[in-house]
């Protein structure tokens, strides 16, 4: 099992969702931790507690995952989100980035703003 | 005589114990009452400090996307930072509320998330972010509903007596 910490491991303060938007994005937890660490296998178990987000960077950084090739069936098994009651929400937006279920908002106001 | 002098005794007693017992009862309901109502109103205190986190967050959400990314410069950092903070402490307050209080149940988690999402959804880090006029309108569409959804989660007790 690898742990990932969140507020050890990457930063307490979280930025745009690319790279090229500045420091502590989403493309680089995810593409320097995340991914990595889904990719030796086994369950990956990521702490969220500690920093504030933006829902642009937890969509960026879990939304994504089934278009980098992970299956639906592998996240939900291997990928569990780890938080206390004060992130509750944070995590359930999470768990349905992970899954793509549900989404809260328009499609017309997401396409608007990309 | 003897047996006048042992039943007045035992009367005298009787009506002591009875007024003792009464005023402690008494005492005693008093006490639940007022910690109840004290507790009952921080209750409505903490909720209206919730509701008016959640217009603030919505107002700010809107300054933000009102204006593009570029043109708010400074501004739009504090700005940003301030919905980053009110965004934690609605979770926060929400979590504190639920667990602290049996007269608090939320269930309205998907109109929260529904208004993260508007706010600090899409493009909201980026810095060539554009306004986006109809999100602003969303923002507060769902704010408002938000606010009535918190509002609903507080139960009565007592036919609204707390």
């Amino acid at each position: 099992m690898i742990r990932i910490d969140i507020g050890k491991d990457f930063s307490q303060v979280t930025g745009g969702r690319r790279r090229d938007s500045g420091a502590h994005s989403a493309e680089a937890f995810r593409d320097d931790l995340l991914v990595p660490a889904l990719l030796r296998g086994g369950q990956v178990v990521v702490d969220i507690t500690g920093p504030s987000y933006s829902m642009a960077w937890l969509e960026e950084v879990f939304g994504s995952l089934q278009d980098l090739g992970f299956t639906r069936e592998d996240l939900s098994v291997r990928l569990r989100i780890e938080a206390g009651g004060d992130y509750r929400y944070t995590a359930e937006a999470i768990r349905r980035y992970i899954l793509r279920s549900d989404p809260v908002i328009s499609d017309s106001i997401i396409s608007r703003t990309e | 005589m003897w047996e006048d002098k042992a039943f007045l005794g035992g009367l005298l007693a009787s009506l002591l114990g009875g007024a003792l017992s009464g005023a402690i009862l008494l005492a005693f309901t008093n006490t639940v009452l007022s910690r109840i109502g004290l507790r009952s109103g921080d209750l409505t205190a903490r909720i209206d400090d919730l509701c008016r986190d959640i217009e603030r967050y919505a107002d700010i959400g809107v300054l933000v996307w009102s204006a593009p990314a570029v043109e708010l410069g400074a501004e739009g950092i504090r700005l940003r930072s301030t919905l980053y903070g009110l965004q934690r402490r609605i979770e926060l307050w929400l979590d504190l509320l639920d667990r602290e209080s049996w007269l608090f149940r939320f269930d309205a988690g998907d109109d929260l998330i529904a208004l993260f999402e508007a706010v600090t959804g899409g493009g909201f880090p980026e810095p060539d972010r554009a306004a986006d006029p109809a999100r602003c309108q969303d923002i507060q569409r769902r704010a408002a509903g938000l606010v009535v959804a918190i509002r609903r989660s507080r139960r009565n007790l007592l036919h609204g007596l707390f």
